[in-house]
């Protein structure tokens, strides 16, 4: 672990809504770092503050206060044009319902983030080619969402977040809407992605069965960090049993699907 | 409770549906003003055939109801799919079919009320605006003021009723049908993806461009028989549709070929976009490109009339009075009695019109003629006489002439410079529209009269009642001597007024011409149709000039012109013609870019959703602006472009006509552009307020 690079560095963040009394604290002065090529977890109950945390690291949210570093560049610092276009050349979404366009097909939802980086043609049509085959979905490339199973498009939406190579891969409760199959297979699919692809990953859910695919996990509670877990050399099944051990212990709030 | 709940859902549709009734408020307005001036009894009492202008604005109030009662019933049938699940959950909830139709209807009325009112408010200021123009038209002061009379209320409320009977007699039948299932799937109905089928399909676009093309040159070629335009119309409308039904294919085809510039940042997003769009709204935007060819059409013809009504009144009647007498040495003594009775005169003329027993100058614009020489030409190109003394009532028997002191006289009454012939030379004053048909045979053609030989000096067009008054189309001058030799034809009077002649002038020089020339007045002639005396199958004739003139589509012709009065009518039948064509061509154009607004506002939430995938794509707010616009652009231009291109081929044709026919100033561009120039400005506001609209909608949530 020392040897890795940290990729993000999350400083004291906080955000609160409301104002005068009424204030409502969802992250509350929240600190960490993620590696180069960690797949990281945040587990939390409802309203424990998991997803806000995801959307100000994935340059979705603003904080209150606190500073996010990608290396050296302070997010928190940027404008919003200047926040698109980091959007744009270091992250990668996969998103609960998907977040597909209903009007393109699945090749071209997959080329589209490539298109708005005003990549070459033939370099976007090969990594999009190269992209479909490792996630296993060429064979419906040309069939619009509608057309295709929940899993086929949470494949999809993964190698649209993963075709430009971004720094950091965020996910919000990406099995929330899949059946346990295909839950499954996607998770199989972020694995493929952080350890063949290289791909970081930063993974928010409640479910127990996708964290224990993480190799450390973070667990949210009121909107602070109370705890940490490391895989380390455990294998999936010991790791699912430490999470849900956790788990109890905060009243067993999150669910324990297997 | 359920008219709580109908009212409550009135007034949420109203804010979601805002341009739909802001249109709508607008439409009353207008129907209100409209029928105001046409029914308002200043006007009726103020000219004789006001009735004329009251019949029109009847006549397109009946376009005007297909067309609103359209726009309504689509309305409702939009607004019930969007709220189909809505009105599943009633169902659900216990409701019946008949008591939620029932409700939806009351929301429906209770919104068409609430424009309608509004309408009537904006309508008097309407009403100002007309009233000024109208009055302004014949030279008169309109103290603003509004007018409520309660037949033009009954008129505009019973149009818009009739509207909304006839859009909403269906709907509870829709409901009928529906079930539970059903109304919870309708919502989506529109959100399937059809990708167009881009092989076969695409030939049609090449098909509808090709027939466009090719009706482009009919439209100039020859002229076409009632069943010919039909069959062109219908073939028209269907290579509108045809059209977008083969464009959707060719955007698809392209996006499935898969060039660079494809690639290009947000195209791909945006050609989707289209595809998408075109695949489900094909028939749609055919319909609406039709309404807005229409609009462009009506506001084009309308403003040829407007333009032409000045100079119509100044070709027809340039005299203050002028009145015609078959009896070549006529005095005009009880006229000249009447008109000094009634007002002080400038300048009195009377003269004689000449003829000597030859027609050559007849039969060559008879048969060269242009608006009439189809008919008067026989294949190898020489007159059918038959056919003219069937129905030749074009021009006099014979030639007509003048003498040079009398059209002297009766040009400097004009206000125009006195000319001279030169030696043994004669000259024609003869209509504008007419100077490109005489061609150098006929310049060249040499007079034989008393004084010898005569050759033509000058052509001479200034506005000079030829209508059968001072010759029909044309008069050859000639030298005094000259006429002298010849018969005396018909007589006229010419008179210059002091101020403006009473237009009631008019009425009493037709009576005394009438009793001169013991001919029946209209009523006469009925109750002597009516006693027997008079077969019944004849009409009442009571001019007496020999011919008329080729003026086509506006023609004024008359015995006895009186300029206040005759002047008046003609402005009158003009306006009649202006402002109803105006008033559909205004309704089509609101009709059709409230649907397109409509559509796109209401399909922004869905648009927001992809437009927030593209933002955390990584797009900032300045370029989803712009792909928004060009988005946009593409939605309202497509059809406005086709309409257009397609509207001005027929509009300048439709002009050329018009110039042709009437010999009006200008070109058939002209009138187009005039009325694309207002059409731009109603579409620029639907644009601007759908494009803030959308935009906000498109951020709100983002």
């Amino acid at each position: 672990m020392d040897n890795m690079k940290h990729l993000i560095k999350i400083c004291d963040i906080e955000k609160y809504y409301g104002s005068g009394n009424n204030i409502t604290k969802a992250v509350n002065r929240v600190s960490f770092q993620v590696d180069e090529g960690e797949f990281i977890g945040i587990m939390g109950a409802s309203g424990s503050g998991k997803t806000t945390l995801l959307n100000m690291i994935s340059t979705i949210d603003r904080v209150s206060a606190g500073h996010i570093y990608y290396g050296d560049t302070d997010i928190t610092m940027l404008k919003e044009e200047g926040l698109a276009k980091f959007r744009k050349e270091n992250l990668g979404f996969v998103f609960q319902e998907f977040n597909l366009l209903d009007t393109l097909t699945i090749r071209e939802n997959i080329e589209l983030p490539m298109t708005l980086q005003k990549q070459k043609k033939t370099e976007i049509v090969k990594r999009t080619g190269q992209v479909m085959k490792a996630l296993g979905i060429e064979k419906i490339a040309d069939k619009f969402p509608v057309q295709v199973s929940g899993g086929q498009k949470q494949r999809c939406a993964c190698a649209r977040a993963v075709v430009t190579k971004p720094q950091l891969i965020c996910a919000d409760e990406p099995t929330g809407a899949l059946d346990s199959r295909s839950a499954q297979m996607l998770l199989d699919t972020f694995e493929t992605m952080n350890r063949k692809m290289g791909a970081t990953i930063l993974m928010v859910t409640h479910d127990a069965f996708s964290a224990s695919y993480c190799r450390r996990i973070l667990f949210l509670k009121d909107g602070q960090i109370f705890h940490e877990l490391y895989r380390g050399q455990e294998t999936r099944r010991e790791f699912l049993n430490q999470i849900l051990d956790v788990l109890a212990l905060t009243g067993g709030e999150c669910s324990d699907a297997e | 409770m359920l008219n709580k709940l109908a009212f409550r859902n009135a007034r949420r549709s109203s804010r979601d549906y805002i341009v739909y009734v802001l249109t709508m408020t607008v439409m009353a307005a207008m129907m209100f003003a409209f029928d105001s001036m046409a029914l308002s009894p200043d006007i009726l009492t103020m000219f004789r055939e006001a009735g004329v202008m009251g019949a029109m604005i009847g006549l397109v109030s009946v376009f005007i109801v297909c067309i609103l009662a359209w726009l309504i019933r689509y309305m409702t049938r939009f607004m019930l799919e969007k709220r189909s699940r809505e009105f599943g959950t009633y169902l659900l909830l216990g409701m019946n079919k008949k008591q939620i139709s029932g409700l939806y209807m009351k929301e429906n009325i209770l919104m068409g009320a609430i424009a309608f009112l509004l309408g009537i408010g904006v309508g008097m200021f309407f009403q100002q605006i007309l009233m000024t123009i109208f009055y302004r038209v014949f030279g008169m002061d309109y103290p603003l003021h509004v007018q409520l009379n309660g037949w033009s209320m009954l008129m505009t409320s019973g149009i818009y009723i009739l509207c909304y009977f006839f859009a909403l007699i269906r709907n509870r039948r829709l409901f009928k049908k529906m079930t539970i299932a059903e109304l919870m799937r309708m919502e989506k109905e529109n959100e399937k993806i059809r990708e167009s089928k881009s092989g076969f399909a695409r030939i049609w676009f090449f098909v509808a461009v090709g027939f466009f093309i090719v009706y482009t040159i009919l439209l100039f070629g020859e002229r076409y028989s009632v069943a010919g335009v039909c069959c062109i119309t219908v073939c028209f409308i269907a290579a509108v549709y045809l059209f977008y039904y083969g464009f959707s294919a060719i955007l698809t085809s392209y996006i499935h070929k898969r060039k660079s510039g494809l690639y290009k940042p947000g195209r791909l997003f945006l050609l989707r976009q289209y595809t998408g769009k075109l695949g489900t709204m094909r028939f749609t935007m055919g319909t609406l490109t039709l309404l807005l060819m229409t609009a462009i059409l009506g506001g084009s013809v309308s403003m040829m009339f407007a333009r032409f009504q000045n100079q119509a009144i100044e070709n027809s009647v340039p005299f203050d009075i002028l009145v015609h007498s078959e009896n070549p040495d006529d005095a005009f003594d009880e006229e000249l009695a009447a008109i000094h009775d009634q007002c002080r005169t400038e300048d009195t003329w009377s003269y004689q019109i000449y003829q000597d027993g030859k027609q050559v100058m007849n039969e060559y614009l008879y048969t060269h003629g242009g608006t009439v020489s189809k008919k008067y030409r026989n294949p190898d190109g020489s007159l059918n006489e038959k056919a003219v003394e069937e129905d030749g009532y074009e021009y006099y028997t014979y030639d007509t002439y003048m003498r040079i002191s009398d059209y002297n006289h009766l040009r400097e009454m004009l206000g125009y410079e006195p000319v001279t012939l030169g030696q043994d030379k004669y000259a024609v004053q003869i209509k504008e529209r007419m100077v490109p048909f005489l061609d150098d045979k006929i310049k060249a053609r040499a007079l034989d009269t008393s004084l010898g030989e005569l050759t033509l000096d000058e052509i001479y067009t200034i506005p000079f009642s030829q209508n059968g008054n001072n010759g029909a189309d044309y008069l050859i001058i000639v030298p005094d001597e000259a006429a002298a030799g010849m018969d005396g034809y018909f007589s006229e009077l010419a008179v210059s007024t002091e101020g403006k002649a009473p237009s009631d002038l008019q009425q009493t020089l037709e009576t005394i011409r009438l009793k001169k020339n013991g001919i029946p007045t209209q009523e006469e002639f009925y109750e002597m149709q009516e006693r027997g005396e008079i077969p019944e199958e004849a009409y009442w004739e009571s001019e007496t000039m020999g011919g008329f003139g080729t003026d086509q589509i506006v023609s004024c012709a008359s015995d006895v012109l009186v300029r206040e009065g005759i002047g008046m009518d003609l402005k009158l039948v003009m306006l009649s013609l202006v402002f109803p064509l105006a008033y559909v061509g205004l309704v089509f154009l609101c009709v059709a870019l409230t649907i397109m607004s409509v559509q796109q506002l209401s399909d922004s939430s869905k648009y927001r959703f992809r437009y927030d995938v593209l933002s955390k794509l990584g797009m900032n707010e300045k370029e989803i602006d712009r792909l928004i616009l060009k988005q946009l652009a593409f939605y309202y231009l497509v059809p406005v472009v086709i309409a257009v291109i397609l509207g001005a081929a027929t509009a300048v044709y439709a002009g050329h006509q018009f110039v042709f026919y009437t010999g009006a100033n200008g070109s058939g561009m002209y009138y187009f552009g005039i009325s694309l120039f207002i059409f731009a400005g109603v579409y620029l506001i639907y644009f601007g307020m759908t494009y803030l609209g959308f935009k906000r909608n498109v951020h709100y949530s983002a």
